[in-house]
C-alpha cells in the first residue's frame, strides 16, 4: 500500500520537472555576452600592454637618468681627464640627462613649484619617485655647478684668456 | 565577488560539473571566444535559477551575462574549483541578489515578461507549465529558489545549503513549505507522466517561440 501523500509530493514534483525547459533565455542573450566578453578581454590586453610600455619607459628613464648621472666622472677616470674625452663624455651624458632635466623642468614650470618636490608630489611609487628625485636632483647641482664653470670660462675668454679644458659648454 | 565557496560534498550532477570545467579550462586555453561553449551549455539553467530570484526575464539575464563575462575574466577561479556547476550558480545568485538590490523591482506573478517555448507535442501541457511557473513566482524567494535547486538541478539539500550559505535543514524546511504551497496552487493540474528525468531534454524541435505567451 503506498502512502497517499508521498505519491501526491512525487507526482507534484514531476509536474515541476515537466515544466522547467517552459522559459528560455533570449535569442540576443547569447550574441551579447559574448560580445562583451570578447570587448573585456581586448580592454584588459591594452591595458596590460599599456601598463608594460609605461613599465619600460620608466625605466629607461631610470637607468638612463643614472647613467647619465655617472658618466662624466666614468669618463675623464677611464680615458686619462683628456680634455677632448671628457667633452664628449659631458656631451653624451649631457643629452641623457637633458631630456630628462627638460621633462622634470616642464612639470615643475606647469605645477609653478620645485619640480623635484613637485615631481616627488604626483609620484605615488615611494621607491621610485625617490630615486627619480635623487637623479633628477645630482643632475640639477651638477648643471649649476657647470652654470657657474660656464660663467667663469666666459669671463676669463672676456678678460683674453682661452677656456679651460672640461668646460661645459 | 563571493568568496569560494566550500562543498563538504560530491555533487549530484558530476557530469554536468565536469563539463563545465572542461568549458572553463578550454577558455582558460582559448581566450573568451571558448565562452559560447559554457554559455550553450548553462545558460539556460543559470536563466531560470535567477528567475526564480529576480522575477525578471531582463534582469536574470542580465545576472547570466555579468557571471559569465566574469568567468570570461578569470575562468581559472571556475577550473580551479572543487565544484565548479555549483560555484557557478553561487556566482549567478550573487549577481542576481546584486542586481535585486540595485533596482528594488517588484516581483509580480504575471509572466508577461518571460520568453517561452513549448514542442509540438508538449503544446496540451502549456496551461500547466504556465501554472507551475506563476505557483514559483508566488513564493517566497527564498523557497522558490530552494525548489529550482532541488528540482531542475536535482541538488541534494546539502549542496543547497552550501549554495545559499545556510543550514541543509533549513533548506530542507524551506523545500517542504514551498512545496505546501505549490500543492495547493497546482490542485487539479495534470502534467506528462513521463517527465521524472528533470531538465534533461534538448530544445531540438520545438516551436511556439513567443514572449509572454498567454
Amino acid at each position: 500500500m503506498s502512502d497517499p501523500g508521498r505519491t501526491a509530493r512525487e507526482r507534484l514534483e514531476r509536474l515541476i520537472a515537466a515544466s522547467g525547459d517552459y522559459v528560455q533565455p533570449t535569442e540576443d542573450l547569447r550574441p551579447q555576452v559574448l560580445e562583451l566578453a570578447r570587448r573585456q578581454s581586448d580592454g584588459r590586453r591594452e591595458g596590460c600592454r599599456l601598463a608594460a610600455w609605461t613599465l619600460a619607459a620608466c625605466l629607461c628613464v631610470t637607468v638612463g637618468g643614472s647613467i647619465g648621472g655617472r658618466f662624466p666622472t666614468a669618463g675623464r677616470g677611464q680615458l686619462g681627464g683628456s680634455g677632448q674625452s671628457d667633452e664628449i663624455g659631458q656631451r653624451d651624458g649631457g643629452a641623457l640627462r637633458g631630456w630628462w632635466w627638460r621633462a622634470a623642468e616642464t612639470h615643475g614650470s606647469a605645477s609653478g613649484a620645485d619640480s623635484n618636490a613637485s615631481f616627488s608630489r604626483s609620484s605615488s611609487g615611494g621607491g621610485l619617485a625617490r630615486e627619480l628625485t635623487e637623479v633628477v636632483g645630482r643632475w640639477r647641482s651638477e648643471r649649476v655647478l657647470g652654470r657657474a664653470g660656464n660663467d667663469q670660462a666666459k669671463a676669463r675668454v672676456r678678460k683674453g684668456g682661452g677656456p679651460s679644458p672640461g668646460a661645459s659648454r | 565577488m563571493s568568496t569560494r565557496p566550500s562543498f563538504s560534498r560530491p555533487t549530484s550532477s558530476p557530469s554536468l560539473s565536469d563539463r563545465v570545467r572542461e568549458s572553463a579550462v578550454r577558455i582558460c586555453e582559448s581566450g573568451p571566444a571558448a565562452l559560447a561553449g559554457l554559455y550553450d551549455l548553462t545558460s539556460q539553467r543559470l536563466v531560470r535559477y535567477s528567475l526564480s530570484l529576480t522575477r525578471h526575464q531582463h534582469d536574470a539575464e542580465d545576472a547570466v551575462q555579468a557571471a559569465l563575462v566574469r568567468v570570461a575574466d578569470r575562468p581559472r577561479l571556475l577550473a580551479r574549483s572543487e565544484h565548479p556547476w555549483p560555484y557557478l550558480v553561487r556566482m549567478v545568485r550573487n549577481e542576481s541578489l546584486l542586481i535585486l538590490r540595485r533596482r528594488g523591482r517588484t516581483s509580480s506573478a504575471d509572466l508577461s515578461d518571460l520568453v517561452t517555448r513549448v514542442s509540438v507535442d508538449e503544446a496540451e501541457w502549456a496551461e500547466t507549465y504556465r501554472a507551475v511557473w506563476r505557483g514559483i513566482r508566488s513564493l517566497p524567494v527564498e523557497q522558490g529558489e530552494v525548489v529550482v535547486l532541488k528540482i531542475w538541478e536535482s541538488m541534494t539539500f546539502a549542496e543547497i545549503g552550501d549554495v545559499l550559505g545556510v543550514p541543509s535543514s533549513t533548506a530542507a524546511s524551506r523545500y517542504r513549505y514551498a512545496m505546501e504551497k505549490l500543492s495547493h496552487a497546482l490542485e487539479g493540474f495534470a502534467g506528462p507522466t513521463d517527465a521524472s528525468e528533470p531538465s534533461g531534454r534538448g530544445t531540438e524541435g520545438r516551436s511556439g517561440v513567443g514572449r509572454g505567451a498567454r
